[in-house]
This record gives structure tokens, sequence and C-alpha cells, in this order.
């Protein structure tokens, strides 16, 4: 079996349909959409169309569980043990078994909110995070930062669940959340171990962390102001092993990636 | 013989034909019996996208004032192009409720702009009900139900209500007022009402 899977070798059934980000970022109405007052983008069911926004965040949720799921399995399979302790790939195994779990879960809550599967599309920007050629950056990759920004995608989804008044999307969401937070604390307790006698492979490796956190804040996704729809669970990340630092690190890196996807959108209207 | 008006005339941001969606509403309004002494204008504001979905359905001087935003047609697999199932779908419900403001029973609602989200949710679960038993349309009840019960609670009282809506084929104003007080009875929690992406749309346009 081949080791080092391209994002575009996943295995997808007919249901599902890819997106890029790039063709997000170049939609002419981006722009136009700037220039408009539609309120806080906050995820919540006092903002407008939220049910329709809800079901599409948690089909988002879904294929990024897939992704975790196949994250993981790859780091368990791609590293002899060498490079990645047998103890590690045990870790990785256990997190294949929740992944899987939470990708049946995320498909009952999809049946829950009316949503198909693949009604909407898939980009693959999460697993693209778990292609490092060195285990530690997985690691940082996808423990650190992809379960980090779960921890802030469930949240707020528990949140609206809470709101809402919809108990099981609250409850379904808390349980997949306690796992979020084991699966970061896992990484950052493998990043140590890894790195106790290699601090230049330690800093490439949260180096390559704040890659990905900025790219996971997705021009202003996620960030801790009313202008994103997903807020940083700095309570549960703070459970999950990130220092306070790292956190104002991330939220630093947030408000800068939404800038510059401003930026992105402005310099494509004006092209 | 209704005449059929779009606004825009010309898609710039989105790849949807004016033409096609005035030939799709004129098809639904057939097969929902909508009045052909009834003219229908649509407004389609192109720069909202899917998720961002919405529409209001009014009966204003004598003609069918529907406006929508572009997320209401657009297909989910392929952003800035028309979802026809879901236009005819989105199309056939307004059409619908013009119908019932006209002589449907709905003679004295308010305006679309002006009834409150849990009333909204209800009318609609009405008017998909109804789209259902007619050929040609396909709604996903399952979606209609999420949305439902998010404006209505999730409780057994709701659930009974919209099961209730959904099967009717005549209901009114007064009925769907009652059923909201029995609802409001069993989940008292204030539901405020939302902002409409259309009223600040205008007022961010003019």
């Amino acid at each position: 079996m081949r080791k080092q899977l391209p994002p575009e070798m996943l295995a997808r059934d007919s249901r599902f349909v890819r997106t890029s980000i790039m063709d997000q970022i170049l939609d002419p109405r981006n722009r136009k959409i700037s220039e408009r007052t539609i309120g806080p983008a906050k995820l919540a069911p006092g903002r407008p169309a939220s049910a329709d926004r809800a079901r599409n965040l948690m089909h988002g949720i879904f294929t990024g569980e897939i992704q975790a799921l196949e994250g993981a399995g790859r780091t368990m399979f791609d590293f002899d043990e060498t490079e990645a302790p047998f103890a590690l790939k045990l870790d990785m195994a256990r997190q294949c078994w929740d992944e899987a779990r939470h990708v049946e879960i995320s498909i009952k809550l999809g049946e829950w909110m009316g949503t198909e599967i693949g009604e909407f599309t898939e980009a693959t920007f999460l697993y693209e995070a778990a292609c490092a050629p060195d285990p530690v950056l997985r690691l940082c990759g996808v423990n650190r930062a992809l379960e980090g920004l779960a921890i802030d995608v469930f949240n707020t989804m528990k949140e609206f669940g809470d709101v809402s008044g919809d108990p099981v999307l609250e409850f379904c969401e808390d349980w997949m959340l306690a796992d979020e937070v084991t699966h970061v604390k896992m990484g950052s307790d493998w990043l140590r171990r890894l790195t106790a006698d290699d601090p230049e492979r330690l800093e490439r490796a949260l180096d390559f962390q704040r890659t990905v956190d900025k790219l996971f804040s997705l021009g202003g996704f996620r960030g801790e102001t009313d202008e994103n729809p997903v807020h940083l669970a700095r309570k549960l990340r703070e459970m999950a092993g990130f220092s306070t630092t790292e956190i104002d690190e991330i939220a630093e890196l947030s408000e800068l990636a939404r800038a510059e996807g401003k930026a992105a959108v402005e310099a494509a209207g004006s092209a | 013989m209704t005449i059929v008006s779009i606004v825009p005339e010309q898609f710039t941001l989105v790849e949807f034909d004016a033409e096609r969606v005035k030939a799709i509403a004129a098809e639904v309004a057939k097969s929902v019996a909508f009045p052909s002494d009834v003219d229908i204008h649509i407004e389609v504001d192109e720069v909202l996208p899917a998720p961002l979905n919405s529409s209001q359905a009014d009966y204003l001087e004598g003609r069918a004032d529907l406006w929508f935003t572009g997320g209401a047609f657009e297909d989910t697999h392929k952003g800035r192009n028309i979802d026809e199932v879901l236009t005819r779908c989105g199309l056939g419900a307004s059409l619908l409720r013009v119908k019932d403001r006209i002589s449907g029973g709905f003679e004295d609602a308010p305006n679309d702009s002006e009834i409150s989200e849990r009333q909204r949710a209800l009318w609609d679960a009405y008017a998909d009900g109804r789209l259902t038993r007619i050929e040609g349309f396909v709604i996903r009840e399952p979606r209609r139900r999420y949305v439902y019960r998010l404006e209505c609670g999730f409780n057994d009282v709701a659930d009974a209500a919209y099961d209730q809506l959904w099967a009717s084929d005549a209901t009114t104003w007064a009925d769907l007022l009652e059923i909201e007080a029995r609802l409001i009875e069993a989940d008292p929690t204030e539901r405020g009402a939302k902002p409409s992406v259309r009223r600040i749309s205008l007022r961010q346009t003019q």
C-alpha cells in the first residue's frame, strides 16, 4: 500500500464533491458582501438563515471527521517504529476509533438537521495538514491545529444547540468535544516526548503549527469577535494543554488571517 | 395571462439566466394553480450566497411580490450556478403563500417583513406540505422540519403542530395564530426577531 497518500487519492464515493479554497476566495460576491452590513457573523440561532448555516457547518464537521480519521490512520501507517514509536501508533489507533465514531455521530446529526451526505461540498485542507513527512509535524498539524479547530467548532455548535433548545445537538457535540480535548493533549504530550532532545525539531514543528493555525482561521472564520462565525474556546483549549500564550498567539494569527482574507477579497475584486 | 418580471434582468455575479428563472416561475404558477390574472414580480439579491437562504412572498398592489437571496436558488455543489429543483420549490412555496394571501384564508396576514420567525416557520410547513402533494416538486422534508423546530421548539407539542400543518390543505391565518399560542404555552422561550437581510440590503444599496 502506498505511503504518503496525497489528498486527491482519498477514497470517496459519488456523493462527495470537492471544492477548493481558491474558488471561494475568488467568488466575485465576496467583495459585495463585505460592503453590506448583514450583522454579526457569529453562528447563533438568532442570526438570519441560522438553520442552513448550521447545517452547512455540520456537514463540514462530518467531512472534517473523515479527514481526521484518515490523517491519524496515515500517521500510524506511514512511519516505521524508528520514526514513530509503537506507543504513538497505538495512540493514533485509539484516535482513529474516536474519529470513526465521530463520523457516525456526524452522519446521524446531519440526518437530524435534515442534511444528506454530500449535500455540501468538501474541502480537503484539513487532510493536507496531515501530509507532512515528519511525524512530529503531523502531530502539530493534526492533533494540535486540526483538533484544536475541532474544539472551537464543536464548542460553537454545542452553544448553538444549547441556545436553540436542541438537546440532541448539544449532547452529541459535548461528547465529541470531550474526545477532541484528549486528542489535542495526546498531540502535545507526544510533541514534548519526541523533541525532548531536539529543540530545532520542536521549533520547526511549532512553526508548522502556526502556519496551519493561520490557514485554519480561514480568513476570519475563527476568532474572538462577532465578526467570526466560530469562536476560540479558550477554557477548553487550556484543558487540552494549550498555554495562555499559545492561545493568544492563535487569536493573533486568526486576526491576521481575517485581515489578509479581506485584502485578498479586495484584490480579487479589483483585478 | 400571468406576466412574470424579474430583477435583475441580467445577473452579473452569479451564472443565473433571468429568462430561465422567469420560465420556471411561469411553469410553477401553473402547477400550483396560481391565479392567471395576477402578475408575478421576482427580485433576486444575487450578492447573498448559500447558505444565507432567505425569501419573502407578499401580495402588493395586485401582484405577487417575491424576493429571494441568490442562495435560495444556488446549487450547493457548484457555487454561483442555479439549482432548478431548488428554484422550483422556492418559487412554488412562495406562490402558494401569495395565493393564501389573495383568497386562501390569509387575507389579513401581515406582510412577510412583519410576521415573526415562528409564524413564518408554521406557514412554511403548511406550504411545503402542500407542495409535496403536487407533482414536480422535490421537497426535503427533514430540512423543513429542522428549520421549523429551531423556530417553534424541540418538543412534542411543536412536532404535533408540524404534522398537522404538513398534512393540511386548508389552514387559515387565524388557525396559524391559534397554533402559535399553543406553541408558546409549550415553550415560552423568547425568540427575538432576526434581522432581515433584505431590509438591511436595501438600505445599504440605496
